[in-house]
């Protein structure tokens, strides 16, 4: 039924009764106080926004448009009329729509379609606001232009933690960048080990049938659970400044290991060799070493099928023949390490003894704040996981274990071949989030001055003032990560519920 | 399985299988007791006085007798759960460095809170670490809050007296809450010797009163839904949850009338501030994510792409960056229509953030519910907006329910995020609480206790999610017997 069907019904009943040409408006407005209101609000907010809008199209000195040029622009007596009429048309198109959706006349599809645009005309003044906000900003506003040629700047700033790329002043912004990546790729890869490990064990122990274990590691849980994160970082980092010795009295481990509050240094291990072309950049050389440390394991892997291909052979001379694979392999491997890798002593160099000022030659270098983040980020996202690994062993039928107990098995095998693997299928999507939010929640080492992406685009932004091109940025950067770990644990999801139970 | 005699059989045969009549009280009392003999040790030890004794006491052995005693208080608990902790050798090592680890950790707890910190940085500061700053130079400002303290009393007292429960599991605690509220409401805020022109009899009355409201309006709903039907009392929670809205309006109302006096947003802080904005973040989120999950699961591409991309774009990234991105670019999109401070703009992204995972929540009740609900409710007559909001929205958020919580708990938690745009909630005070002349360097003291008031609110939070688990019958009871 179209408005004019509608239209007409409304005629005809002005025909019968024409003592009343128009609805009872007492009537109406005590019917309908709460639509009252909305058209009230929707009027108010509406006039607001396309007031903006149209000031936005105003003629600018000399008959030209403000700042751009392939719109036309609007002299003051028509902003006037049109801010003035604008809204009043607005509310009353969109809430006579309202009004007759409402009735009921019109079939589901026909409803449908024309709540679709109804609303879209609906947010005609909001969507027109912004916009036009937007372009404005984007000619007017640093902040608000899009390009990426403030990144290959210098960017005047030092990084505490720089691995495996060397920063310099000198270098480009996405050079930083790209450090602050490998950052916070280093400490989340770091806790999501730590935190799977400590995790399953203490929702284990929370099960435990020896009251303390479980008691203490219910304590555990809710203390660490329910205590936000920001405080959780600053203690940690309190207390390692508290626990670690100062400068002067380092703790020092063979000449190789200088641990102190303001830097932990130990022996670096130098890659210097590459596989791909002639420049050595570091993150080639990793990817090399990558490759020489795991082709050996492919080759033995694929020779010890060959051998097995018809069952496997446990006789004295299949034996013999995969020890002698192994050896060899490993020998070459070996080789290959001692070729291309070498291990730098880090060297503490005083220039003016009795003075403060000293520094490091060679050696790898962790700060305070790294291991505070690892430590917070691990036991934070530990507890969540002791909390998956109890609620997907709970959920096990009782059976399983009683099985198991029936079968002879001890406590430590019922656990790691009945139930953890039973458990783990129901375990990977909710991990899957923790391991999520452990990637987001590292963005918090701004906080404690350890310079991840998200503190890198911070400093870069304040230096470069172009705000949206870097918060986009970032946003596709922690995108891309949740994609990667949502793709990795959806493979193993795969795996693991592939045999149907 | 080995007939060897394990620990606790021993046991048993050496203390002749002694069993007390009332084992939960001799628990408490062991634990009890170990807590003061580790607390009195280390006042010795220590030569500190302690609360029933004034004059400091130094000798070492006798500190470490009162230790050892500790001890013998941990190892009676073992011998009264000796079949629990001592049944057999793995048990035994892990019982064994369990006590090790208890006992050494409530030693440092016990001497840190009792012995090394100072806690006049908290007691002094007090006003700042609840009210912020401004309220706390500004002092009269304080009157504006009375109205929401009187109407938060009512509030209360209602809620706690239709749970149907005994009257002395709310009374107790509530009073001892209220006693130890107008003691440090009422006490002299500046050390002693300087001089203070703080009033407290004003303070103390308008306390009294709302004290009395909250009594007034426990006993009155207690006598009246003690007995009531189940549909009465939802519908007098949902009057309440209406109410809980309606004061949270009037609060920000009385704060910040229209017009020229009144305290701006941009003034508030300190843990106040935090409840306001999480409850803000709470309500307005909860009407945002409803609208995400039915705008994504709605068939017309006009609802349903927008919601969609709005929910994935703002999951994309973490809270820190949104919360950036509301102190950097908001204004500019914002200022010509409205001039928000920070505050204000706070609570708008924090509650989209909240909104958009309250969404996805959401939309997992909503698919969960069997299509023959809404079959059933459009044969019945009802319009869409009626079987949404009436049949398919309450089932959802029942499902839903503990993840909802969950992510309230969330937010209060995220909410000490704030301090990076420079507002003042009680973490940024305690952070700068230590650089207060009197109090160099104490930021252990100010940073637990603030984590810990953070810390509370939560575990409170997260019991009542429990509690609602347990009433709506959605807890799973799976066996899974572990060692």
């Amino acid at each position: 039924m179209s408005y004019i069907d509608v239209f007409q019904d409304y005629l005809i009943e002005v025909r019968r009764k024409p003592d009343k040409l128009f609805i009872d408006v007492s009537n109406f407005l005590l019917n309908n106080w709460l639509f009252i209101i909305f058209v009230y609000c929707y009027y108010r907010l509406s006039d607001n926004f396309l007031g903006q809008a149209l000031l936005l199209l105003q003629d600018g000195p000399g008959g030209v448009p403000q700042f751009y040029t392939w719109i036309f622009a609007l002299t003051d007596s028509a902003i006037d009329v049109l801010s003035f009429w604008l809204p009043i048309l607005f509310t009353l198109v969109v809430f006579s729509g309202i009004y007759y959706l409402q009735i009921g006349r019109f079939n589901p599809e026909e409803s449908d379609r024309n709540s679709q645009y109804l609303s879209l005309v609906a947010l005609t003044p909001f969507v027109l606001y912004f916009i036009l906000q937007l372009v404005y900003l984007n000619h007017t506003d640093k902040s608000w232009y899009f390009g990426l040629e403030f990144m290959d700047e210098e960017a005047g700033f030092q990084l505490s933690n720089d691995w495996p790329w060397e920063t310099d002043m000198e270098d480009s912004r996405w050079q930083f960048y790209a450090v602050g990546i490998s950052n916070a790729v280093r400490v989340v890869l770091i806790s999501i080990l730590f935190c799977t490990i400590i995790g399953t064990f203490v929702g284990v122990a929370r099960l435990s049938n020896n009251l303390l274990l479980s008691k203490l590691a219910e304590v555990y849980v809710e203390f660490f659970r329910n205590m936000p994160l920001v405080v959780q970082l600053f203690f940690w980092l309190m207390i390692l400044g508290d626990i670690l010795p100062r400068h002067d009295e380092m703790w020092v481990f063979w000449d190789w290991f200088f641990i102190s509050n303001r830097t932990i240094q130990f022996p670096a291990i130098i890659v210097d060799f590459c596989l791909f072309g002639s420049s050595c950049d570091p993150f080639r050389n990793l990817i090399s070493f990558a490759i020489v440390v795991i082709i050996p394991f492919i080759f033995l892997r694929q020779a010890t099928n060959y051998l097995d291909k018809e069952g496997v052979d446990d006789s004295e001379e299949g034996f013999r023949k995969k020890m002698y694979l192994w050896v060899g392999t490993l020998l070459v491997l070996f080789l290959l390490l001692k070729w291309s890798v070498d291990i730098e002593q880090p060297v503490l160099v005083q220039p003016n003894p009795g003075y403060a000022s000293w520094y490091f030659e060679g050696g790898e270098e962790i700060s305070s704040p790294f291991i505070a983040l690892m430590i917070g980020l691990t036991i934070y996202t530990s507890v969540q996981v002791a909390e998956i690994v109890r609620g997907s062993i709970q959920s096990l039928p009782r059976g399983q274990v009683e099985a198991a107990i029936s079968l002879g098995l001890s406590p430590f095998q019922r656990l790691r071949l009945v139930i953890l693997p039973q458990a783990l299928r129901s375990m990977i999507p909710p991990l899957n989030n923790q391991y999520l939010n452990c990637w987001k929640n590292s963005s918090l080492a701004i906080i404690i001055s350890f310079s991840d992406h998200f503190a890198v685009s911070q400093t870069i932004l304040n230096n470069a003032g172009q705000a949206v091109p870097m918060f986009i940025m970032l946003l596709i950067t922690y995108q891309i990560g949740s994609m990667l770990i949502s793709a990795i644990m959806n493979y193993l999801n795969s795996r693991v519920t592939k045999v149907k139970i | 399985m080995s007939n060897s005699k394990s620990f606790a059989d021993y046991l048993s045969d050496w203390f002749s299988d002694y069993e007390p009549a009332d084992k939960n009280l001799h628990t408490k009392v062991a634990m009890f007791l170990s807590f003061i003999f580790i607390y009195t040790g280390l006042a010795i030890q220590k030569s500190r006085s302690w609360f029933f004794w004034d004059q400091p006491f130094d000798s070492p052995v006798i500190g470490s007798i009162f230790l050892i005693f500790s001890w013998a208080s941990f190892a009676y608990l073992g011998y009264l759960y000796r079949y629990n902790l001592f049944n057999n050798r793995a048990n035994f090592i892990t019982t064994i460095i369990c006590f090790y680890i208890i006992f050494n950790f409530l030693e440092g707890i016990i001497s840190f809170v009792f012995f090394s910190a100072n806690w006049e940085v908290i007691w002094v500061n007090r006003r700042m670490l609840i009210f912020g700053p401004f309220f706390t130079s500004h002092g009269e400002e304080i009157r504006r809050l009375w109205p929401t303290v009187y109407l938060m009393g009512i509030l209360l007292g209602s809620v706690y007296g239709s749970l149907g429960e005994k009257r002395r599991n709310f009374l107790i605690p509530f009073t001892i809450f209220a006693i130890c509220g107008v003691i440090a409401a009422t006490q002299n805020i500046r050390p002693e010797g300087t001089k203070s022109h703080y009033d407290y009899h004003e303070t103390l009355y308008k306390l009294l009163a709302a004290l009395f409201l909250t009594y007034v309006s426990f006993l009155l709903s207690h006598r009246y839904y003690k007995d009531a039907e189940e549909y009465q009392v939802n519908f007098f929670h949902q009057l309440l949850s209406v109410f809980g809205v309606i004061i949270f309006i009037l609060t920000i109302y009385f704060l910040d009338p229209p017009g020229d006096e009144g305290v701006s947003p941009g003034e508030w802080g300190g843990l106040f501030l935090n409840f306001i904005l999480s409850s803000a973040a709470i309500v307005l989120g909860f009407g945002v994510g409803i609208a995400l999950a039915f705008g994504r699961r709605s068939s017309l591409p006009v609802f349903s792409w927008p919601s969609t991309a709005i929910i994935e774009i703002v999951r994309s990234g973490p809270l820190v960056a949104w919360l950036f991105i509301a102190y950097i670019l908001l204004p500019d999109v914002l200022t010509p229509v409205w001039e928000a401070d920070r505050v204000s703009r706070t609570i708008l992204i924090l509650s989209l953030f909240s909104g958009c995972y309250l969404a996805e929540i959401l939309r997992g009740g909503l698919q969960a519910i069997p299509a023959g609900q809404q079959e059933a409710a459009l044969s019945l007559g009802l319009s869409t907006t009626q079987t949404n909001m009436l049949i398919i929205l309450p089932q959802a958020i029942r499902t839903t329910m503990p993840a909802i919580v969950s992510n309230m708990i969330g937010l209060w938690k995220d909410t000490s995020l704030i301090h990076l745009l420079g507002i003042h909630d009680a973490f940024q005070v305690a952070k700068v609480l230590p650089a207060q002349w009197e109090f160099v360097g104490l930021y252990p003291e100010a940073l637990l206790f603030v984590g810990m008031i953070f810390w509370i609110v939560s575990f409170y939070l997260s019991k009542i999610s429990q509690r609602i688990e347990k009433s709506l019958g959605l807890k799973n009871e799976g066996g899974g017997e572990m060692t």
